[in-house]
């Protein structure tokens, strides 16, 4: 222990004796040895003063009787009064949390209008891996920063009449199951779209669904797999598009990667899957509004640039196990259900 | 409101806080006034689930941050001595060293040599740890030391 240590414990002692590291330092030390006694001294001389002191102020102390309680009660502030500033605090955090959701809102609002304030799309996330770009958003006239952010949820946020359509899973799933897997696929003829539904039937002004066989490579040549597409016009027109994909004849329980172009024409990965016992799955892609977008090119993927671009399954290895047709044929649409 | 219960329990405190009142407040005017506002503040915020040896304790903690709120609104003003401590005494010294104290080291060596409290109990009424404590009451040490040395008091032997 040094002086200053000693020093610093001497000011602060407040126990029966001093501890034995500073009684050992101050006989080594004559000017710590010296405060020592000096505090030891003070510390008597306050005790006393403040017990002869005590004893008058104890002896004269006065009795408060309930009475004069209420008397002082009532000159103090009330309760209310008191609370103030932590009322002032609740409102405060309030007016703040009402601005935030009416920023927010306005927002979204925005959002509804001209393309480039698009709300931000839903992207699929499947597996564990997932890129940043979204499939559907790549049909946005121009990309968004937001775009670029993972969306850890599929269902678009918007409310109100602000919220384009939404679609019917059941609608999209039925698309899922009667599109079964065409049993030419494994050829090297571009891929078909195929009718789902009730082909022929004019499609409705509100939107519809639609699938799209996906065409094997040469490393599997068994595989196969589907697009399945539903769009709905919302109020406004613009449409929004549910993109999913169904796979089969994949090796078991193997993970593949979907990949796509951005709206630059860069390469991003749009889903991660991996197969069950069958090999087969199932990546839901993405869910959004795609606004200044036509219904039919919602449909097709062929905005500018459309979402279906360069749309490709790939191994773990980068080799090319499924491919779509950038110039997907104009497909056969049927009716969604209708909007709840 | 309990008031029974409330009066039983710090009728035999009474005493003491009046007189750690005065020690805080520096006269028995201020002081009386002092005890009073905390024993009605006491009453007002009075929970019958506190416990008997922990009534003084909590009682204190009332006083003394009432206290500070005091002094805190209060403009600084001259020390001041209680009526009847005749200068140069010993009793009016220990008043002049307590005046030269900030009120939160005021409020540490009050409850230290009035109630006799130790370190951890301080900081349990005050609501702060021990180190900060310590830390205060080395402060007030050192300025009532000052005090205490320019009086010839505790003079260490040669």
């Amino acid at each position: 222990m040094n002086c200053k240590e000693a020093q610093l414990h001497i000011l602060q002692f407040a126990e029966a004796r001093p501890a034995a590291d500073v009684l050992a330092h101050a006989r080594s030390c004559e000017g710590c040895r010296r405060a020592l006694e000096e505090m030891i001294q003070h510390q008597t001389w306050l005790r006393r003063q403040f017990a002869e002191v005590s004893a008058r102020l104890l002896a004269d102390a006065p009795v408060v009787t309930e009475e004069m309680l209420r008397e002082r009660l009532q000159r103090l502030p009330p309760p209310t009064s008191r609370a103030r500033p932590l009322l002032w605090a609740a409102g405060l955090v309030a007016v703040v949390a009402v601005a935030g959701v009416m920023v927010w809102q306005a927002k979204h609002r925005a959002g509804v209008g001209p393309a480039s304030a698009a709300p931000p799309l839903k992207a699929a996330s499947v597996g564990a891996k997932r890129s940043g770009t979204n499939v559907v958003a790549r049909a946005a006239q121009k990309p968004s920063p937001a775009t670029a952010k993972p969306r850890p949820k599929q269902k678009s946020k918007l409310k109100g009449a602000e919220k384009p359509g939404e679609f019917d899973p059941d609608a999209l799933e039925m698309a899922l199951k009667s599109s079964t897997p065409p049993s030419d696929a494994a050829g090297a003829k571009p891929p078909a779209a195929s009718e789902a539904g009730q082909a022929g039937k004019p499609m409705p002004a509100t939107g519809g669904t639609r699938t799209l066989a996906l065409a094997a490579g040469d490393v599997i040549p068994t595989a196969s797999g589907n697009i399945a597409v539903a769009a709905q016009q919302a109020a406004d027109g613009s449409p929004s598009v549910s993109v999913a994909m169904n796979l089969h004849g994949l090796a078991a329980e193997t993970p593949y990667t979907i990949v796509g172009l951005d709206a630059s024409g860069q390469r991003v990965v749009l889903a991660n899957v991996i197969t069950d016992a069958n090999g087969a799955a199932t990546a839901p892609l993405a869910t959004g509004a795609l606004p200044g977008v036509s219904l039919s090119d919602a449909m097709t993927g062929t905005g500018s640039p459309g979402w279906l671009r360069g749309l490709v399954v790939l191994d773990t290895a980068g080799n090319t196990i499924l491919t779509v047709s950038p110039t997907p044929e104009t497909p056969a649409q049927t009716p969604a259900a209708p909007v709840p | 409101m309990p008031e029974r219960d409330f009066s039983a329990a710090v009728r035999e405190h009474q005493p003491k806080l009046y007189r750690t009142a005065c020690f805080l407040a520096g006269d028995r005017r201020d002081g009386g006034e002092l005890f009073q506002d905390a024993l009605a503040e006491a009453w007002q915020d009075w929970d019958d689930s506190i416990a008997r040896e922990a009534v003084l304790t909590w009682l204190c903690g009332i006083l003394v941050r009432r206290y500070e709120q005091r002094q805190r609104a209060r403009k600084p003003a001259a020390a001041k001595s209680p009526a009847g401590a005749q200068r140069d005494s010993p009793t009016a010294l220990l008043w002049e060293a307590l005046d030269a104290l900030l009120p939160k080291q005021r409020g540490v060596l009050v409850l230290r040599y009035a109630e006799d409290m130790s370190v951890e109990q301080i900081a349990e009424t005050l609501r702060e740890s021990p180190a900060t404590v310590k830390s205060r009451l080395g402060e007030a040490h050192a300025q009532v030391g000052e005090n205490l040395r320019g009086a010839g008091i505790g003079k260490p032997r040669s």
